[in-house]
């Protein structure tokens, strides 16, 4: 009996460290990240390298800053991000409660199209997209890089799923004190489906924070940068100045809201995140 | 006779506009959709088949940019690194992620640390990720060559190696979203009734025949979705090989996506990267419809 103790307290001894250790290779990169961004200059380039910096200096942040408009970018990604939120949210929740609570001509249809194009993959609406927003002259706005991503059928496929479980006697018990169907939805439908706006929020909102390619093509002013596009450019640009530490420092800086958010609401954005594992 | 009419015209009435109200709802959505989801699409497709120089009136050409497209080595060779890559990270990924997540429930203690940590490469945004071990790889100053250097082993151009360029992308790919498979793998090794297990142990079954026989069928739907994921990912790689190789060296990391993106705003040849992305939808779709039947087939 004792022996088989001693065996299971090796057994996890063992898959403790394991586990440890792999962890500790999977922060090492971030925990690298924010080291060389408090570095100096002749600590980047030096060999053997160094894991931590001999000073902590901020210049490095400062220099970022002055380089290049990065506290522009962090608005932009800030405009961009909860603009996205909230008309996905909008757009998305008001689609979703006629398809799951109402009857009317056309449904079965409207609702399979809405499905279809979720096997239309991202890219095959880039060149498109760029060429009908340059022609209209609104490629370098917040708006054309958040409505192409608020029209997705995958939230409203979830929130119709999320709607179908509210059990209509509260829609009828709201009509018989009077509501119409703008109230309804509001006051009655809306609180109900509270955790799943949330996950969908915090999804929408990490996906537009990091999205990348898009802005990439159709952003050409470079005020209008995301954080994405700008951390990009400043990395590649030729400059002197632009070591190393300086763009870590920037990148350190960029994965901030994320990461708080992550940090403060664990539970909720692990939830948000697998939103679409939780299917079957 | 006049009063009957009245009604019925009223009943008519009310039921559209009660229709009335559904469709004002979903209006925004699905005028929406169509501007910015369905319509680009067709033009796309429609695209592809013009040779488009935004300096030039589009000509129609027909299927000669696919032609081309087949010829083209550079083309060429990014599907071959994008499958490549595909079945690299795909594989590695499922296979690490559900070790590790065997391995988080059988350590009893601790599993939300663990899940937290292996989760923290996910929030990073892909350009941030991508600079760091692009600075971690770099022949002479990065971490790795200087850890490797410790045990004995020469540095290597990681980047810069054509041998090792694409691999070491794919390392970063599988880093990144190991965290994010690892949940979903416990969520779904969570969901099995634990009494599965114990009227198997009764019956005489152990270790490794538990594992086979009940753990890894229940596991199924969630492998199957996990892996679908995964290859939707890979299949639009992009970020990674933008900022980290850029293609290089000579195109040996090149991928459709950033094909598409030179030669489609970079070299201004629009109906040709317009068609690119016609093949890169019919390689997504296809295999997502093999995999779906191949998951019918099993149930």
């Amino acid at each position: 009996m004792r022996k088989r103790k001693f065996y299971k307290y090796i057994n996890q001894g063992v898959l403790h460290a394991v586990l440890i250790l792999v962890g500790l290779l999977c922060l090492l990169p971030l925990f690298w990240m924010v080291s060389t961004s408090f570095k100096e200059k002749t600590e980047v380039l030096i060999l053997p390298v160094k894991l931590l910096p001999h000073r902590f200096i901020l210049i490095n942040y400062i220099t970022c800053f002055r380089l290049f408009p990065v506290a522009r970018f962090f608005l932009n990604s800030s405009v961009i991000a909860l603009g996205t939120v909230l008309f996905a949210l909008l757009f998305q929740s008001l689609a979703a409660y006629p398809l799951a609570r109402k009857r009317f001509p056309g449904k079965e249809i409207i609702f399979t199209i809405i499905i279809a194009t979720l096997m239309i993959p991202n890219q095959v609406k880039l060149i498109p997209l760029f060429l009908m927003m340059v022609k209209i002259k609104i490629n370098n706005t917040y708006l054309a890089i958040i409505l192409p991503s608020v029209f997705n059928a995958f939230g409203v496929f979830l929130l119709r799923q999320f709607m179908l479980t509210i059990p209509f006697e509260m829609e009828d018990a709201a009509k018989i004190d009077g509501c119409n169907e703008f109230q309804l939805f509001y006051l009655i439908i809306v609180p109900l489906i509270k955790p799943i706006l949330g996950a969908l929020a915090i999804f929408n909102f990490v996906w537009a924070w990091n999205s990348f390619l898009w802005p990439l093509i159709v952003i050409s002013d470079q005020n209008m940068f995301p954080l994405t596009v700008g951390i990009a450019t400043l990395s590649q640009t030729e400059a002197e100045e632009i070591v190393y530490n300086i763009v870590m420092a920037a990148c350190t800086i960029s994965i901030f809201p994320v990461m708080g958010i992550f940090l403060l609401l664990r539970r909720q954005f692990i939830k948000g995140i697998t939103i679409g594992a939780i299917k079957g | 006779m006049e009063g009957e009419i009245k009604l019925g015209l009223t009943k008519e009435l009310m039921t559209l506009r009660k229709a009335a109200i559904s469709y004002v709802f979903i209006l925004p959505f699905f005028l929406g959709m169509c501007i910015f989801v369905l319509y680009p699409s067709v033009l796309n497709l429609i695209l592809s088949f013009f040779k488009y120089n935004p300096f030039k009136p589009p000509e129609f050409i027909g299927i000669s940019n696919y032609k081309s497209l087949f010829e083209d080595p550079a083309f060429i060779i990014s599907i071959k690194n994008t499958i490549y890559f595909l079945i690299v990270t795909v594989i590695a990924g499922t296979a690490l992620a559900l070790i590790f997540a065997l391995a988080i429930e059988k350590a009893i203690k601790g599993a939300w640390l663990y899940e937290f940590i292996y989760f923290i490469p996910m929030i990073y945004m892909w350009v941030a990720a991508a600079l760091v071990w692009k600075w971690i790889y770099h022949p002479t100053y990065g971490l790795l060559n200087s850890a490797l250097s410790y045990i004995g082993i020469p540095p290597q151009m990681w980047l810069s190696d054509p041998k090792l360029a694409l691999n070491s992308i794919i390392v970063v790919a599988v880093w990144k979203t190991l965290g994010f498979y690892i949940i979903i793998f416990l969520a779904g090794l969570r969901n099995i009734p634990k009494d599965l297990y114990d009227a198997a142990i009764i019956d005489g079954a152990f270790g490794w025949k538990l594992f086979w026989h009940i753990t890894l069928p229940l596991l199924r739907p969630t492998t199957y979705f996990i892996i679908i994921w995964a290859v939707i990912r890979a299949f639009q790689v992009f970020t990674p090989v933008f900022i980290i190789t850029m293609e290089g060296p000579a195109y040996r990391s090149a991928v459709i996506l950033t094909r598409l993106y030179i030669m489609g705003f970079k070299g201004m040849r629009l109906g040709y990267a317009a068609a690119q992305a016609m093949i890169l939808f019919i390689m997504i779709f296809s295999v997502t419809m093999i995999q779906r039947k191949f998951m019918k087939e099993i149930y």
